[in-house]
């Protein structure tokens, strides 16, 4: 377990090297410098430009610039931002918790929902429960988050006024309107963990409940539920906790567009206007920090695994 | 019963008399106290007003920052810290100072502060400006409330460059004292202070108590919201999240009017839509050409069609209302058959094909198309090549690789900056440099020249030789479309597009 782990954690370095260099160098590819993308069409003189240029060290070849990022890196210091002179740790300190507190509420939204919604479909298969957690599993995959989330603002914000349409509260401020707010968000990044939960649940649930061992533990006359929840749920789980760490990534990804339609200060964000404003040292951290995310996220699946199903060890 | 009749028709009648006598007085008199809520699209880049160079921050900075010059709302110049001005000589302007000013942090604000803050915006190693006051010789303080400018040869821009970024007077002991940190702690002498910055989120300021005009600002703070999607913005101003919210989408913006607690308000802006030419490619360096290209587009569509009717059609980049426009300067007509005359006679029959850049967005994409139609009508294809706005403006202005770019000219205070920039063979937005003689002696002119009203007949010359030479593919002027809760008052739009709550209150809930 511990080697493992090691060894898990070892292959994030080279996988971080990579995943920089790999965001620098995207720098070279994508035309229009910084500079141009801070002024915009306003008094672009190229003077000016150069001035600009000067003082945010962007006149140094870009092999040094990344080079004396990474020394920086080394030491903590991820470098302020091109477009505010915020330093990028602080401005990743700031967005971090509200993209995480997303990311977790949808998840935990996904399975609060999703599981339930599965093993009742999968235990009455055929039945109009299980064509209708179908249907709404098949729905959730397939609509877009930005015209679900339009749609929930348009209706329980606009139109019945229950919920704020906008913006983020940390839960330190205020518990109770941290939670108004971050529910309509929630609902629309959680349709699609919803929906990938059942489905994938639904369908192992499924197959798990007609194995032998399940038909004798019935034969033996054990209470369906025990069945279910004891023999069957563990070895059922198993793709579902794969599924939950792809979609933890994913979900990540869609913040993007659900903290622009909700107007959240979070990661994604970040990570959307560090591209337009061509903000590279802040794109820097917002990616590595991402990524960092996912990573961590993949390696818990991977641990959840062992936990959930002692059959499986870690070499 | 009859006495709770009795009373409750004395309570009705005496209720009535309220609402008469009452309410003309209370829509009159600007009511002290409250939070104004605004959602802004982009995040301000930096409080130093020196160091900055987005177009997008001055909503952020103008209720920090006092300037020299004030202007009114359609583009006059109007004193502000500096009282009055005069050029005793073309080359020589004084400034008379305010006397009763103090910065944020008690520093007074004196001739001194003002060769301070100009010697800053013209070092070009801190300063994103240094170009617009590059006519500054020097900068003399006469006495504490006098400050005398040696030019290097006459500039009437400067007035108007003054009420902008250059003119915004920061505090000395503040920049000297912060360094690198006052772009986030600004110190300036303007209605509010600035209190708190969270990026991506919000920006709080809190009124100024010691402001030299008694009884302003009226409002107690000001939070700005940074929405940066446009219907997020309008959702938040429907569900009463904020109270004024700016870029309304053109297409939401008829909705927004016929709500009941909201208030929808277009204004002429200098905002002025138009295609750019690279005049040093072939067949575009041809007048008959870009006449050809003025006559085959019809603009009176393309207002109603692209900005659902929120502009007008331009015969210049001024429009009506602003103090250099010209009213008997009457944009080109539509006359496709006309069009094409004029390609015959340039030795192109069949047309020709030219590429131009837009933004890939869909208001962008839908204009674009609608002039690549218009053109094609008369035998120019038109290639169009979306990129981002830094793509584009490198692409197009910079390496002048391509023909043709469908941008907006965001407008300058001064007309001279607008003129410059697009017409003057120098001009950054005139990539292919063509260059008319009478274009620049007028432009020349009308900076030397100090009177307003001499200044205007310059440029309304200058309008009517642009348009013989063919120089400009305008399409319109956009108004800026903003919307607001009934409860703000006083609020006014201004040429610039750019919303300032000078003299903006909150009713009473």
């Amino acid at each position: 377990m511990a080697r493992f782990l090691r060894r898990r954690l070892l292959a994030v370095v080279p996988l971080l090297l990579l995943v920089t260099s790999m965001v620098f160098s995207l720098v070279l590819l994508l035309p229009g410098d910084p500079a141009v993308a801070l002024v915009g069409m306003e008094d672009a003189s190229e003077e000016k430009l150069n001035a600009i240029r000067e003082r945010l060290g962007l006149n140094r070849p870009i092999i040094v610039q990344y080079g004396s990022w990474l020394g920086r890196m080394a030491r903590g210091d991820l470098g302020v931002s091109l477009r505010t002179g915020q330093p990028v740790t602080e401005a990743i300190r700031d967005r971090a918790p509200v993209t995480l507190g997303l990311a977790l509420a949808a998840t935990a939204f996904g399975l609060l929902v999703g599981v339930p919604l599965a093993v009742v479909a999968a235990h009455r298969r055929g039945s109009l429960v299980d064509a209708a957690a179908s249907g709404l599993a098949a729905f959730g995959v397939a609509v877009p988050n930005f015209w679900l989330g339009s749609m929930f603002v348009l209706v329980l914000a606009l139109h019945l006024r229950w919920l704020p349409a906008t913006g983020y509260v940390s839960p330190f401020e205020s518990g109770g309107d941290a939670f108004r707010h971050l529910l309509l968000p929630t609902l629309t990044l959680g349709a699609s963990a919803v929906a990938e939960v059942t489905r994938q649940l639904r369908s192992s649930l499924g197959e798990v409940l007609a194995a032998d061992y399940v038909k004798t533990a019935r034969a033996k006359g054990l209470a369906e539920a025990r069945v279910v929840g004891k023999h069957a749920m563990r070895p059922a789980l198993i793709p579902v906790v794969t599924v939950a760490g792809l979609t933890v990534s994913r979900l990540v990804s869609n913040t993007v567009v659900v903290e622009s339609i909700f107007a959240l200060p979070g990661l994604g964000r970040l990570n959307l206007e560090a591209v337009l404003t061509r903000d590279f040292p802040m794109l820097q951290g917002a990616v590595l920090v991402t990524v960092l995310a996912v990573i961590v996220v993949n390696v818990l699946s991977d641990l959840l695994y062992g936990f959930i199903d002692p059959r499986i060890r870690y070499g | 019963m009859a006495r709770l009749l009795e009373a409750a028709a004395a309570a009705w009648l005496a209720a009535l008399l309220l609402l008469v006598v009452g309410s003309p007085a209370e829509a009159q008199a600007p009511r002290s106290g409250g939070t104004l809520r605004a959602a802004l699209r982009a995040e301000v880049s930096t409080f130093d007003p020196h160091k900055g160079a987005s177009g997008s921050d001055h909503m952020y900075l103008y209720p920090v920052f006092d300037t020299l010059v004030r202007f009114d709302d359609k583009l006059n110049p109007r004193p502000g810290l500096a009282e009055s001005w005069e050029a005793p000589d073309p080359k020589t302007l004084v400034l008379k100072l305010r006397k009763d000013v103090k910065f944020h942090d008690g520093t007074p604000f004196n001739a001194d502060a003002v060769r301070f803050n100009l010697a800053r915006a013209q070092d070009r190693q801190i300063s994103s400006m240094a170009s617009e006051l590059a006519s500054i010789e020097q900068v003399e303080a006469v006495d504490p409330h006098t400050v005398r400018l040696r030019l290097k040869a006459p500039d009437a821009s400067l007035i108007l460059a003054f009420a902008d970024r250059a003119g915004m007077m920061i505090s000395p002991t503040a920049a000297q004292k912060l360094g690198d940190q006052f772009g986030r702690q600004p110190v300036g002498a303007g209605e509010f202070r600035m209190v708190r910055w969270q990026p991506g989120s919000e920006v709080r300021m809190e009124r100024f108590a010691d402001y030299y005009e008694p009884g302003r600002p009226y409002l107690d703070a000001i939070l700005f919201r940074i929405i940066p999607d446009a219907d997020t913005r309008v959702s938040a101003l429907r569900s009463g999240q904020v109270d004024f919210i700016m870029e309304v989408p053109a297409q939401d913006f008829a909705s927004l009017k016929g709500e009941r607690n909201l208030r929808a308000i277009e204004g002429p802006t200098l905002a002025y839509w138009r295609v750019f030419l690279n005049m040093a490619k072939q067949p575009l360096e041809k007048k008959a050409v870009r006449e050809a290209m003025n006559l085959a587009l019809d603009r009176p569509t393309l207002v109603r069609t692209i900005i659902f009717g929120l502009g007008e059609v331009a015969a210049s980049p001024f429009p009506a209302g602003y103090w250099a426009h010209n009213a008997s300067l009457k944009p080109w007509p539509h006359d496709p058959a006309r069009a094409k005359a004029k390609l015959a006679e340039a030795g192109l029959p069949n047309g020709f094909t030219m590429d131009m850049v837009l933004e890939p967005t869909p208001e962008h994409v839908r204009r674009a198309e609608a002039i690549q139609a218009q053109w094609g009508a008369v035998g120019i294809k038109v290639d169009l090549k979306p990129m981002d706005l830094a793509k584009g403006v490198q692409s197009f202005f910079r390496a002048k690789e391509l023909m043709a770019a469908n941008y907006r000219w965001t407008g300058r205070p001064d007309p001279d900056q607008s003129v410059r920039g697009m017409f003057h063979s120098t001009g950054f937005y005139n990539p292919g440099g063509l260059k008319v003689a009478r274009i620049e002696e007028l432009m020349d002119q009308a900076k030397a020249t100090y009177r307003l009203e001499d200044r205007r007949r310059l440029y309304q010359q200058l309008g009517e030789v642009i348009q013989q030479e063919a120089m400009d593919t305008g399409i319109y002027v956009a108004y800026s479309l903003e919307a607001m809760s009934t409860g703000l008052q006083g609020y006014q739009p201004n040429f610039l597009g750019k919303p300032m709550f000078r003299g903006a209150w909150l009713q009473g809930k």
